[in-house]
């Protein structure tokens, strides 16, 4: 019985192995690519996604281990096409990427952050995001962007 | 980074999960959260050939009251332990050091 994964409002059925990971899962098999891959090892934070809306590190989730659970991608967190989520608008008007690597993680990170603690002070801005890693933009913009998502959500 | 190829099985007791221990044996690895055991499976310095899935059992995660004691199962998750109110009123410097340890995205599966 292949695992049942509800990603962005779909329901899948394509595990072909237990094995695969759930980032791989949802890029390879889903066909949703904005997932990324990094380190491979949950160190990074490249590949965070909502598992029951709580952000994890999907390169360490089996696809299995997450057999009847809502998943969210980046994809699934705008709400329209025509229209960015506000942490993803924040992002684009305070230049919280460079090269745009660990911003599906960081955006994904940010958004459960705000879910915990709506109004966070930049020092738990901080340590909210201290398990993504970027190497371009030194934090600060990311940082800007998440505390002016926060504010627009006020 | 893919692993070598194993068997998974999910159980949803602490009885389930000794009685595949017994019938795998030393081939058998406890899968919890999986920070820890995957990446090492996928760098292949492991190879169990089946992983049982504890991550789901329920009577495994509590933090509550014992008496004279505060008693936390062993699957309860950080962020659990963390947001407890009980750690919280009676004994604070677990609820904070389990705040310190992770990160917000390792917290909701450690």
């Amino acid at each position: 019985m292949p695992p049942s994964v509800d990603g962005n409002g779909l329901t899948r059925h394509e595990l072909r192995a237990v094995g695969r990971e759930e980032e791989d899962h949802v890029r390879n098999l889903v066909g949703l690519t904005g997932t990324n891959i990094g380190c491979d090892t949950s160190s990074c934070g490249a590949c965070t996604v909502h598992l029951n809306g709580e952000a994890v590190k999907s390169c360490t989730v089996l696809a299995v281990q997450a057999d009847g659970t809502d998943v969210t991608t980046i994809e699934g967190l705008a709400p329209s096409a025509d229209e960015l989520h506000p942490m993803q608008q924040a992002f684009y008007e305070n230049h919280g990427l460079q090269c745009g690597f660990c911003t599906p993680g960081m955006v994904m990170a940010a958004t459960s952050l705000l879910k915990e603690i709506p109004n966070p002070t930049e020092q738990q801005v901080r340590e909210g995001i201290e398990g993504n890693l970027c190497r371009c933009t030194g934090y600060h913009n990311i940082v800007k962007s998440i505390l002016a998502a926060a504010g627009a959500s006020k | 980074m893919i692993p070598a190829a194993f068997e998974y099985e999910r159980v949803d007791s602490a009885d389930g999960a000794l009685a595949l221990l017994a019938q795998h044996g030393d081939d058998a690895k406890l899968l919890a959260g999986g920070h820890s055991l995957l990446p090492l499976m996928k760098l292949r310095f492991a190879t169990p050939s089946v992983l049982i899935d504890v991550g789901r059992i329920k009577e495994l995660s509590y933090v509550k009251d014992a008496g004279d004691q505060v008693a936390i199962g062993a699957l309860t998750r950080h962020h659990d332990v963390q947001h407890s109110d009980l750690l919280q009123s009676q004994v604070e410097i677990l609820a904070h050091a389990a705040g310190q340890n992770h990160r917000q995205n390792v917290a909701a599966r450690q």
